[in-house]
Order: structure tokens, then sequence, then C-alpha cells
């Protein structure tokens, strides 16, 4: 007789694909990760959204997903939220250092040639938001994005100028002047509105009860 | 909180306090010098200034204040409009496929399990509707698994609920077993090499291990079944199909096994009238001799032979059905004696 294939989950669930809701959380939490490490890096510098070579956000979410179901249970160490958190990010700086390796790098003058000025674009990337999406323990980021969830669906709710100054300045990272143009305000005004808003969406957070504390997270760890 | 994340140049938040941006409108509890805090934290994230210093703020106003540049620090890049993926989405077409779908019929047996209960109070599923449920799970999984094939569940005299998969002339069954891996017992081997027996059409069976997370599948010919091969190295070889989750067990048969049929055109070179009898008695020939040749076992070889010969007998029956000589009542008749004769 022959012998079946050994597969690591045969004969019991997977603890992810048995609960559900908490892959769901998990899932959307990768997300968030890869969104901040990709767009963030990339709305900084005023670029396109989407990767070069065509890589999207959802293409490594699903990569960073699967390698998550394809960890084997009795190695795990942590808490399987910690672990999607750093296999997102991993995932991610992947999927940004391969779209933009050989790139001319920022400081490269115009008149330069290009066969001097090709340049990875790794250093690049430790000075935008590539350390502050990643310099959080992953249980702590884990719960900031968690935090971070709550906010984006309370945003939904704001006022057509609050949400689109909150979205703008908060989520998209850019500038008060720039948000001030585009609105017809000053750059002191979208500075007040935006701390407004921040403030009144944090206190409304804080009693929302998806929103976890820091309890949540010393908890995970 | 980050300690070594605030703890650089100073950029106090008292100048911030008393500078430019006053006044927020919140109405909130936050204290100025965490406004002012905030406002800074907001600059060094444009690039005009440096990390805030948090060190003259009380506990309860650093703890905000750690609390809210975390919170500008984590939204960095956030979009707010995307919408996560569902975990069907994400997991489609990969090995996980069936595994969630199985999870998800269990979780949909749980609610619909006819409503007899135990002496322990727990529901208990009827043997049939679990079967139905374990091939509507199966059928659910083949028909996703490649555009050409018909699927549909057949109850099996032998196995029940069964789902049988078919292309042009090639057809399988697949049915579960209640098991966490695609075993072939003895007992296993005996029903399956009895199901051959029974369809001298069937080319194969398809064992899917139901109590597995990815419905693993042995799949099985009849010439499977057959005696062991000595090779002559000595090892015993076993040439059995690899045990695939039940998408890919599918896809791989149908990759080595799904019958080619030429494509056809008609001639439209000669002009002539068509001779509908001698185009009919050579295809007929052409039938035959070919369906003689198949390897089909038991009576259905011996009936095609049967019809060596008699190619003259199905070429008339045409002629007459085309050329209005015959109804088809007729010709329905004359089909079933020759098929009795052949028996």
């Amino acid at each position: 007789m022959n012998e079946p294939a050994k597969i690591r989950w045969v004969g019991q669930p997977h603890p992810l694909l048995a609960d559900r809701a908490r892959l769901e959380r998990i899932t959307s939490n990768m997300d968030l990760t890869i969104q901040k490490i990709i767009y963030g890096r990339l709305l900084s510098e005023g670029e396109e959204r989407l990767l070069c070579g065509g890589m999207s956000v959802r293409d490594v979410l699903q990569e960073a997903f699967l390698d998550l179901l394809r960890f084997d249970p009795t190695s795990l160490s942590g808490s399987w939220e910690a672990l999607s958190v750093t296999i997102a990010r991993r995932r991610a700086i992947d999927a940004v250092r391969a779209s933009v390796r050989g790139r001319r790098a920022g400081d490269a003058t115009t008149d330069d040639p290009d066969e001097i000025n090709v340049v990875a674009f790794d250093p690049t990337l430790q000075e935008h938001n590539l350390a502050a999406a990643t310099v959080d323990e992953p249980e702590r980021a884990f719960v900031l994005n968690e935090q971070q969830s709550v906010l984006v669906r309370l945003a939904r709710d704001l006022p057509e100028l609050q949400r689109t100054i909150f979205n703008a300045v908060h989520f998209q990272g850019r500038t008060r002047v720039e948000v001030g143009k585009e609105v017809g305000l000053t750059q002191q005004r979208v500075g007040q509105i935006y701390k407004a808003t921040l403030m009144e969406l944090w206190e409304r957070a804080r009693s929302d009860p998806a929103f976890p504390s820091d309890v949540d997270w010393k908890e995970h760890a | 909180m980050n300690e070594h994340a605030y703890g650089a140049d100073a950029a106090s938040p008292a100048n911030h306090a008393q500078g430019n941006e006053g006044d927020t409108g919140t109405g909130s509890t936050i204290s100025e010098l965490v406004d002012a805090v905030v406002s800074a934290y907001l600059d060094f994230l444009e690039g005009h200034g440096h990390l805030p210093v948090l060190d003259n703020l009380t506990t309860e106003d650093r703890r905000q204040a750690e609390a809210l540049i975390d919170a500008m620090r984590a939204g960095r890049g956030i979009d707010p409009h995307a919408s996560t993926p569902s975990i069907e989405e994400l997991l489609a077409g990969t090995e996980l496929e069936s595994a969630l779908a199985l999870l998800s019929a269990e979780k949909t047996d749980s609610k619909t399990m006819s409503p007899h209960y135990t002496a322990a109070g727990r529901r208990r599923p009827e043997a049939a509707d679990r079967g139905r449920a374990r091939a509507e799970l199966i059928e659910n999984l083949l028909r996703g698994a490649d555009p050409r094939v018909a699927v549909r569940i057949e109850p099996h005299r032998l196995v029940g609920p069964a789902v049988t998969v078919s292309y042009l002339d090639l057809r399988a069954v697949f049915f579960p077993i209640e098991h966490d891996e695609p075993m072939i017992t003895d007992e296993t081997r005996i029903l399956v090499g009895r199901m051959f027996d029974a369809d001298t059409e069937l080319e194969h069976v398809g064992v899917v291990a139901v109590g597995s997370y990815m419905l693993l599948t042995q799949v099985l010919s009849c010439s499977d079944l057959g005696s062991a091969l000595i090779t002559p190295s000595d090892r015993l070889e076993l040439p059995w199909p690899p045990v695939l989750p039940l998408p890919q067990a599918l896809r791989r048969l149908l990759e080595l096994s799904a019958p080619v049929w030429e494509p056809f055109a008609f001639d439209s070179g000669p002009r002539e009238p068509l001779n509908l009898a001698a185009v009919a008695a050579q295809v007929a020939r052409r039938v035959v001799t070919r369906e003689v040749m198949r390897r089909y076992r038991g009576e259905k070889s011996r009936a095609y032979k049967s019809f060596t010969g008699t190619e003259a007998i199905f070429a008339d029956l045409i002629v007459k059905l085309g050329t209005g000589v015959a109804a088809e009542q007729d010709i329905e008749k004359a089909l079933d004696r020759i098929a009795r004769e052949a028996a």
C-alpha cells in the first residue's frame, strides 16, 4: 500500500481555520501592516500605489496569509497575532525591495547618467515610513493596528470636511499645506481640525468594544 | 511605548502650547501641553522639527501624549477606503481551500442537523444526512476544479451518496470515507474492486478522506488494484497515484487521462451527390472496428465483437431513416432487436 502524503493538520483542525473570527481579525491586521509599508513608503514620495512589476497589497497579503497558515502550529513560540505581524512585515518589505531594486536613487541629479546612479533603494527605505511601520514589537504593532481599524471605522461617520482632512493627514501622511490648498483652508486651520478630530475620535474609540488596550497587548505578548 | 522614540532633541511642547494653532476647539479633556505635543509631532512628521520631548509632562499627560503619538504614527500609510479580501478569496486555488470548505460544511451541518437528540442532549445527525452532506461537499469542490467536467451526486449501490464526474467518455466516482487519511484498507480495496466489477465503464474511483482538513483523495483505476509488480531491482513497485487534495486529484486525473477527440470537419471538396449508403456503411465499419479494439472488459467487449460483419445492417437502417422509408419507431425496434441479439 502506498503512503499518503504527510500533511501537518491531518486529523485536527488548524487552530486559525477553526476560529474564523480570530482569523478574520488577523487577516485584517496583516492587511494594515502591509498597506503601511507599501503605501506609506510610496505616498511619501508621491508615487503610484501599485508597486512596480504589478504587485498589489492584495497579492502580498495573500502570500503572507498563506505563509501564516502553512506555519507549523507545533513550532509556534509566541502568539499567532505576533507571528502574523512578523510575516506581513517581511513579505511587504520583500515586495517593496523587489520593486525598487535598480531604480534611481532619490538624491541622484537629473543629468547624471543612469548607469552610475542606478542603485538599490534599500538605504532610502530606512528614512521613510518603513522605519515607523516596523519599529514596534509585533505584539504591540498588532494592538496599534487594531486601534487604527477602529479609527478607520469611526472616521467614516465624520462630516465631509473633517473626514477629508483627517484621512489625508492621518492616513495618507500628506502635509497640512497640501491639504489646505486642496480644501481652501490655511495650514493652521487644517492643523486645528486634524487635532480636534484625532482627539474626538480617540475618545470615542476608547469606549468602543473593539478597541484594544495596552492590557490586550500584554496578554498577546 | 517605545521610550527611545521620544527622547531625542528638545522640541519643547511649551512652544506649541503658546503657538499659532491655538485652541483646537475639541472641548475634550486633553491638556494644552498634550495638544502642543501633538502639534510638535505633526511638525516632525512633516519634516519641520524634532521629536517632542515628554519629560516635563505629568504622568497622565505623558500617557495621553504617548497614546496619541503612537496613533498618529501607526495610522500613516493605511488606506481608509480599502477593504480586506475575504478568507475564501485569499485561499482560492490553494491547498487550504478544501480545508476551509470542510470546516464551513461542518459548521453548516451543526446548524442544520435533524432535531434528534441523544440521551445526553446532544444532536446526532442521521447517517444518511451526513453522507449526503459529505457528497455535497465533494461535489462543490469538484465543480470548481475544472470547467470541462460534468459533476453530479448519484446514489451508488455500494457506497451510498457519491459524486460522479464525467468528461466525454471518461467517468469517475468519488466517495467519502470517514477517515483522516485516504487509507486503502483491505475492506476499502475490496469495495473499490466491486465498484469496478459492477460498472465496466467506470475508469477511476476517488476515495476521499473527509476527516482530513484538505479532503485528501486517493484516485485508483482498475489496474491499481491488480497484483503488485516486482521490478528487476527486487523493489516492490506500487505505481499508485499520489494522495492529493480533492481538486488537485481531479485535475491530475484529467491531465493524465482525459480523452482527446480529434477535431473534425466535413470535406467540402467533392461535388458528387452524397452516397448515403456508402458513407453510412463506412462510418459503421469504422465505429465497430474502433470499439472492438478498445480494451473494454466483460460483456461490453463481447457485444462489440459480435457487431463485426453486421455493418451493412446499420447502413441500411440509416438509409431508410434518411430517405423517409422508415419511421423512427421502426428504427428503434430494429436497433432493439440488434442489441438483444448481440447480448
